[in-house]
C-alpha cells in the first residue's frame, strides 16, 4: 500500500494507522496457534495498514476503494476469534470495525434489537438487560467479542438449545459488498420470499462482504432462572436422556453434559469428591412457572427414565457462576512459565453431530485427540431435538519445547477434524472455520458444495479481495 | 527497557495472554471504539515496551486511553491494575501533548494543573485533629461546604491545600520525579494522623505522601458521625454518580448514600451505579491527554444519568467537570458536599 493509495485511503475512511506501534495487536486473533507462535517468538507480522471506518457510509467508501484498486481487506472485531479468521493478510488493509458500536434501536413492540457489529456482546446484553430483554447469547467469550464479529463466525451462546444459535435471532440483516453495494435485508418475522439471502453472509467470515448491521430477535428478560445438576450414568446414558428432554416438549435453555474425564475435573477443580459417572447441568428460565415447569418435567426425564441422581442446585448454580471462568483462566496455563510449564498445547474444538452418529463422533474424535495430546475433555454443550454439540479440551505439556507443541497442536487438529466428518458429524459447531479449518472445508460441504460456495463467491467478490485465503477460498496463500 | 516497575510488569505478561475478557468493562472503549482503549492493549505495550519490540517515542500514543477507573478489575480473575501498568508505561513512553506539558509546567511551578494559584485554606478554629487536604480541582464553595459539614460532625479540622497538586496527577501523566516532589510537599503539610482527601484522586497519593497516616474520603468520615448530622428540607430526589476511585478505588458505595438519605434526599440510581458506575471521562489525565476520548466516554454516562431525569450529583469534582461538558445534561452535576451543607440545619440559638 503505497503512500499515493495511502492518501487515498484516508480520505474516504476517518481513521487509518500504520505505525508498528498502531498495528502491532492486530497481528493475530485468538487462534491458539498463532499464540503459540507468538509465544514462541516467531509472531506474524502485522498488517501494515489499519483502517477503522465509523460508520456504513466510511465503509462502503473503503469497500469501493478497494474494489478500484485491487486492495484486499481483512474484516477485524475483537480479535478473539479462534481460527484465524481474522489473521493479516499480506498487502491487504485490516479494517477495525469496532468504531461502528452503537445500539441503534430496541423495538419493544416487536421485540427486536437493531446494532452494528462493533458492539461488545456483553455491552449489548447490559442495554438489554437494562430495559428488561434479553438476546440469549451467551457464549463464553461475551465479554470481549463483538456481535458483528460472532455473526460472521455463526456463534452460539450457552443457553442456545432455547434461544437458538446466534444465526437463529437475525431477523434482518446489512452487508456492504466488496464493490460497495449494500445488501439490506429488513427485519421480517419470517419470509418465503425465495432464498433467505441473510443466511449467505452468516458464517461467511468476511468473504462475501462486511456486516453492517443486525436486527436480532430479544425476549423478556427471565423472571426466574433454576440451575441444577444430576448425575448420570455415563455418556451414552446421558446423550439419551437429553434427547428424550428435548422430545418431551420442553426447552431448557442451559443443557450440558460431561464426560468422565470432564466432570472429575469439575469436581476435583473445586476440592469435591469426584463421583463416578457423568455430570449433567439443566438451566431452565422464564416466567417462574415456565421455568418451574420445565425444570419438574427435566427432573422426571432424567431421574425416573434414565436412572440419574439428582445433585440439587449447588453444580447447576456453580456452573452459572463460573461459566466464563475457563476463558479468564485462559493466561494461567498458556502463559511462558503457566501452570503446566513453558509451552503448553491448549485449545478447543467444537464439533456436532444428529443423535444417532454422536456417539460415534464423541469416541471417534476423543480417542484421535489423544493419541496427540496429554489431557482431553469433553463435554455437550449445546443441544438440540436433532443432536448436539461436543465441546473438546486438548492439552498437552511440551517441558518447554515449542517445536513439539506446535507439532501435537496440528496433529491432534487433523485427526480430530478427520474422524469427526468421517463419523457423519460436522468439523464446526461455532467458531467458523478461518484458516484452522480451510483444509477440511471440502470433506464437510463435499465437492458440489464447495464449488457453489466458490462459485458465489466469484459472483460477489471476482477480485478475491474479501478476506482472501479464509474458508480457503482464494486469494493469496496465508501461511500461519 | 530494564527500569520498569516489576509487579506492573508481571501482571502485563500475564494479560497479554488473557483473550482481552474485561473488554466489555472499559468506558473509554464502549463510547469510543478503540482498539487502543481495549485493555489488553495495555498489556502489550508494556511488555512490548520492556522487549524492546516498541521504543518509547512510538508507543506514547498507546499509553493514552484509559481513565483509570479501575472497572476492568472489576470481572478480572487476577486482579490485574492495569492503570498501573499504564502509569509503568507512560514512565519511559509518556505522552506529551500541549495540554500535559503545560499542565506539568504549571504543577512543577506550584500552580495547579490549570495554572491557577492553589486554593486559600478556609480559617478553622482549632489546632485540627484531622487535616483535610483540597485537590487541585476543588472549588472555593466545595470547600466550605466540607469544611461546614465536618463542624457540624463535631471535627476539629484543618484544611490545607496541595501545592499546585498532590502529586497524583503527575504520576499520572508519567512524571513519576515531579511526582515524588510534589508528594514529598504534601507530605509536610499532613500534621495528623488522620488525613482527609476531598477529591478521591488524590488519596492513593496521600497514602504516598503519608504511609503512617490513616487517609479516608469525606463521606466515609462524615457517615461515621451521622448521628451528629441534622438536615432539613424539602424532599427532593438526585441520581448519583459514584466516582470511580471512590467506588471501586476506595469500596465506598453505601456513605454517600447513607448521608442522602439521612438528608431527605431520595436517589434514582442510573444504568450503572456502585461498582459498576460508568467513568465520567476524566481520570488519569485523560482529559489532558485526549480531551476527545474523554468526552465521548463522558456522554455515554451523561446520557445515563440524564436518563433517570433527575438532577446529577456528585462527590467528585473532576467527574462533575467532565460530566458537564456534555451536551446531554442542562447543567454541571452538582456537588454533594454542597447539597448537603445545604440541607444543615441550622444550630438552635
Amino acid at each position: 500500500v503505497d503512500a499515493a493509495l495511502l492518501t487515498e485511503l484516508s480520505a474516504v475512511v476517518s481513521h487509518v494507522v500504520t505505525s508498528p506501534a498502531a498495528t502491532a495487536t492486530y497481528a493475530s486473533d485468538w487462534w491458539p496457534r498463532l499464540l503459540m507462535q507468538r509465544r514462541a517468538g516467531n509472531p506474524l507480522a502485522p498488517p501494515e495498514v489499519v483502517a477503522a471506518p465509523v460508520d456504513r457510509g466510511e465503509v462502503v467508501a473503503l469497500a469501493r476503494w478497494s474494489s478500484r484498486r485491487g486492495v484486499p481487506l481483512v474484516p477485524f472485531g475483537a480479535g478473539t476469534g479462534v481460527c484465524g479468521g481474522a489473521a493479516p493478510v499480506d498487502g491487504a488493509v485490516t479494517v477495525d470495525l469496532k468504531r461502528l458500536n452503537r445500539i441503534l434501536d430496541l423495538d419493544e413492540e416487536s421485540g427486536i434489537v437493531t446494532v452494528e457489529p462493533g458492539v461488545i456482546a456483553q455491552t449489548l446484553e447490559d442495554h438489554l438487560a437494562h430495559r428488561g430483554w434479553t438476546l440469549g447469547h451467551f457464549p463464553s467469550s461475551i465479554h470481549c467479542s463483538t456481535m458483528g464479529g460472532f455473526l460472521a463466525i455463526r456463534s452460539a451462546g450457552q443457553a442456545s438449545t432455547l434461544y437458538g444459535k446466534l444465526e437463529d435471532m437475525v431477523v434482518g440483516l446489512e452487508v456492504v459488498l466488496p464493490d460497495g453495494a449494500v445488501f439490506t435485508a429488513p427485519p421480517q418475522p419470517q419470509s418465503s420470499a425465495g432464498p433467505d439471502l441473510k443466511r449467505l453472509f452468516l458464517g461467511s467470515e468476511g468473504t462475501l462482504g462486511i456486516i453492517t448491521r443486525a436486527h436480532l430477535q430479544v425476549r423478556p428478560r427471565p423472571e426466574a432462572t433454576l440451575d441444577r445438576g444430576f448425575l448420570v450414568a455415563d455418556m451414552p446414558t446421558g446423550l439419551r436422556a437429553i434427547r428424550d428432554v428435548l422430545r418431551a416438549g420442553v426447552t431448557p435453555p442451559v443443557v450440558r453434559l460431561y464426560d468422565e474425564t470432564d466432570t472429575a475435573v469439575v469436581f476435583g477443580g473445586q476440592g469435591l469428591a469426584v463421583p463416578e459417572g457423568c455430570l449433567l447441568i439443566t438451566g431452565c428460565e422464564g416466567r417462574p412457572d415456565v421455568a418451574g415447569f420445565t425444570e419438574q418435567v427435566v427432573g422426571d426425564i432424567l431421574v425416573t427414565a434414565h436412572g440419574a441422581k439428582d445433585l440439587g442446585r449447588e453444580p447447576g448454580e456453580h456452573w452459572r457462576a463460573h461459566r466464563h471462568g475457563m476463558s479468564y483462566r485462559f493466561a494461567e496455563y498458556f502463559k511462558p512459565g503457566g501452570t503446566f510449564g513453558d509451552a503448553v498445547t491448549l485449545d478447543t474444538m467444537e464439533v456436532a453431530g444428529t443423535w444417532s452418529r454422536l456417539p460415534d463422533v464423541y469416541t471417534g474424535v476423543r480417542a484421535a485427540l489423544q493419541e496427540h495430546v496429554d489431557l482431553v475433555l469433553a463435554h455437550v454443550s449445546h443441544a438440540y431435538p436433532t443432536g448436539a454439540c461436543i465441546y473438546f479440551t486438548l492439552g498437552a505439556v511440551n517441558d518447554g519445547d515449542e517445536t513439539q507443541a506446535l507439532a501435537r497442536y496440528d496433529a491432534a487438529w487433523d485427526a480430530g477434524q478427520r474422524v469427526a466428518l468421517a463419523a457423519g458429524g460436522t468439523g464446526s459447531h461455532h467458531h467458523g472455520v478461518g484458516l484452522l479449518r480451510a483444509p477440511y472445508l471440502e470433506a464437510e460441504l463435499g465437492g458440489v458444495g464447495l464449488d457453489v460456495l466458490r462459485r458465489i463467491k466469484a459472483a460477489l467478490d471476482p477480485d478475491g479481495l474479501a478476506n482472501p485465503g479464509k474458508l480457503g477460498l482464494g486469494g493469496r496463500p496465508v501461511t500461519p | 527497557v530494564t527500569d520498569l516497575p516489576t509487579a506492573p510488569l508481571e501482571a502485563a505478561r500475564h494479560g497479554a495472554y488473557c483473550p482481552k475478557m474485561c473488554t466489555f468493562a472499559c468506558p473509554v472503549h464502549t463510547a469510543t471504539g478503540r482498539e487502543d482503549a481495549v485493555p489488553w492493549t495495555f498489556h502489550v505495550t508494556l511488555t512490548s515496551l520492556a522487549a524492546g519490540r516498541l521504543a518509547g517515542d512510538g508507543a506514547a500514543d498507546r499509553t493514552v486511553a484509559c481513565t483509570g477507573c479501575l472497572a476492568c478489575r472489576e470481572p478480572c480473575a487476577f486482579d490485574q491494575d492495569v492503570p498501573a501498568q499504564v502509569r509503568a508505561a507512560r514512565q519511559v513512553a509518556p505522552p506529551r501533548p500541549p495540554t500535559a506539558v503545560a499542565a506539568l509546567d504549571h504543577i512543577a511551578a506550584g500552580r495547579r494543573p490549570d495554572g491557577t494559584d492553589p486554593a486559600a485554606p478556609p480559617a478553622t478554629a482549632g489546632s485540627g485533629t484531622v487535616t483535610v487536604v483540597i485537590g487541585c480541582h476543588d472549588t472555593d464553595t466545595e470547600v466550605l461546604a466540607a469544611a461546614r459539614l465536618l463542624a457540624a460532625a463535631g471535627l476539629d479540622a484543618t484544611f490545607v491545600a496541595a501545592p499546585g497538586c498532590c502529586g497524583q496527577l503527575a504520576d499520572d501523566l508519567g512524571a513519576a520525579d515531579l511526582a515524588a516532589d510534589r508528594q514529598a510537599a504534601t507530605g509536610a503539610l499532613l500534621a495528623t494522623d488522620t488525613v482527609i482527601g476531598l477529591d478521591p484522586h488524590c488519596l492513593p497519593s496521600l497514602r504516598t505522601s503519608r504511609p503512617d497516616a490513616t487517609v479516608r474520603d469525606l463521606w466515609s468520615v462524615l457517615v461515621d458521625r451521622l448521628d451528629r448530622l441534622a438536615f432539613a428540607g424539602e424532599a427532593q430526589t438526585v441520581t448519583y454518580h459514584d466516582p470511580c476511585l471512590l467506588a471501586r478505588g476506595e469500596d465506598v458505595v453505601s456513605a454517600p448514600r447513607q448521608l442522602l438519605a439521612a438528608a431527605g434526599v431520595t436517589v434514582a440510581e442510573p444504568e450503572q451505579h456502585g461498582a459498576a458506575t460508568r467513568c465520567s471521562g476524566a481520570g488519569l489525565g485523560l482529559p489532558l491527554l485526549d480531551p476527545t476520548a474523554a468526552a465521548a466516554t463522558g456522554q455515554h454516562r451523561a446520557a445515563q444519568l440524564a436518563a433517570t431525569t433527575a438532577r446529577p450529583v456528585t462527590a467528585c469534582r473532576r467527574a462533575a467537570a467532565q460530566l458537564g461538558t456534555s451536551p446531554t445534561l442542562d447543567d454541571v452535576p452538582a456537588d454533594l458536599a454542597v447539597l448537603l451543607a445545604d440541607r444543615l440545619r441550622p444550630a438552635t440559638p
